[in-house]
């Protein structure tokens, strides 16, 4: 047998290591080559902790419910729009295309090949967003998986579009404003906004 | 190449692990945010890309590929890409991963590049637009995927692969992956493709309409 990687059989030993103790040394040896501080790392930790997540996507799901404007250059050109709002976004980070659900369509986001992820406007994904069993299935049945895992159900006459993010345009789900929200305004709808239904698992009610 | 990570399809995994809140965080244990800054550094300085740290996680053993966590694999991806870099040394990893094993190490307090800095780094590796170049193919044009079987990396899953579709859009010109990974940095136009999905699968075998990605020129040919 040949192994298409020599480092790949090299680092064996390491793997039989506590992989605590790994990034530890890794984090060790790139701070002693000026790579890394441990402030980065703490800062990198938090961004993703506290800052960057689904709140930064329903604060921009609001805002398209009540201002069509906003609604036309977010589906024109995402991360520009986004950026116009008060978030931790610069314009250049990805592109970013932003697909409506609508009466007759509902959208749905993976990653087949590995687990391309909206994270400037969502945060880093959860973990069955990675997992094999989501990946596989999401292109050929994902109506059964999304009634079997998210007790999501999608109208048989309501199209169902799936969209794989296999280049660096990443991908995310307008959903459509629940009814009876009409008087709500931009602040309480975005509480009503989920982080999985910007991925199109689940519908509002 | 026909690796474990291309499951578009596949059959017979497990349920999905529980759903997380909102507002959990994304890291489960301490050392996975670790290894998320380790792997933000690495991009930032340069010493591989996107499409190379892909392909080192399409080469895991099918088996290490399935059992092991997600941020464990990209510690091994982030670990042997830095030893192919010369940006670490095998043997001082080991040796330090050991010291840290045995509670004898310490990460010491050196300056360093600032999380603006490094983000500027990670921003431009996404970037992947370049200059025009004139599209073969147009919004409406049918077209097939090429029945290609590449043994390096691609991102062209093997699930559309032979399959008829209609151009829905061009989406500039971007760095061609299956070249990039070599070394070799040559741009195509990018295309959004829409599938039917009984075209796919066969209509008795899937509950979906349609399925959007997004291929490179060389991946396409006339219907």
């Amino acid at each position: 047998m040949t192994d298409t990687s020599d480092s790949a059989s090299e680092t064996t030993d390491l793997r039989d290591r506590d992989p605590e103790a790994r990034a530890r040394a890794l984090q060790s040896l790139l701070t002693e080559k000026g790579l890394l501080s441990a402030d980065a790392v703490d800062d990198v930790i938090g961004t993703y902790e506290e800052e960057i997540g689904p709140q930064i996507g329903a604060k921009v799901v609001a805002r398209a419910w009540t201002d069509p404007e906003f609604e036309e250059r977010l589906l024109d050109d995402g991360i520009a729009a986004v950026a116009e709002l008060d978030v931790q976004v610069d314009d250049e980070v990805m592109e970013l295309r932003v697909v409506e659900n609508s009466p007759d369509t509902h959208n749905l986001i993976v990653c087949t090949l590995c687990s391309c992820y909206p994270w400037a406007v969502l945060g880093l994904p959860p973990t069955w967003y990675k997992t094999p069993a989501y990946r596989s299935r999401a292109v050929d049945e994902p109506r059964a998986l999304l009634r079997e895992e998210f007790d999501t159900e999608i109208p048989d006459d309501v199209s169902l579009e799936v969209w794989d993010s296999n280049s660096e345009i990443r991908y995310m789900v307008l959903p459509q404003r629940p009814p009876g929200t009409e008087g709500a305004s931009e602040d309480e709808l975005r509480e009503l906004v989920t982080r999985n239904a910007m991925i199109g698992v689940e519908r509002l009610a | 190449m026909d690796g474990i990570h291309d499951v578009g399809g596949m059959d017979g995994f497990d349920d999905l692990p529980p759903d997380e809140p909102d507002d959990a965080s994304p890291f489960h244990e301490e050392w996975e945010g670790r290894v998320y800054a380790l792997w933000v550094a690495a991009i930032a300085s340069g010493a591989f890309d996107l499409d190379e740290f892909r392909y080192a996680l399409e080469r895991h053993d099918p088996a290490f590929y399935l059992e092991t966590p997600y941020y464990e694999r990209w510690l091994a991806g982030v670990e042997s890409l830095l030893l192919d870099a010369d940006v670490v040394d095998r043997e001082e990893l080991a040796d330090r991963a050991a010291a840290f094993e045995r509670g004898e190490a310490e990460v010491t307090d050196t300056p360093g590049p600032s999380l603006d800095e490094l983000s500027e780094g990670v921003a431009e590796v996404y970037q992947t637009a370049r200059e025009p170049v004139d599209p073969a193919f147009a919004p409406g044009d049918e077209i097939r995927v090429r029945k290609c079987h590449p043994d390096g990396h691609t991102r062209c899953p093997q699930y559309v692969r032979g399959v008829r579709g209609t151009v829905e859009a061009h989406r500039g010109t971007h760095v061609l992956p299956d070249a990039n990974v070599r070394g070799d940095e040559r741009a195509e136009p990018l295309y959004n493709v829409r599938f039917d999905a009984a075209d796919l699968w066969g209509d008795e075998h899937t509950d979906a309409d349609g399925v959007h990605l997004e291929l490179w020129e060389s991946y396409l040919t006339e219907p």
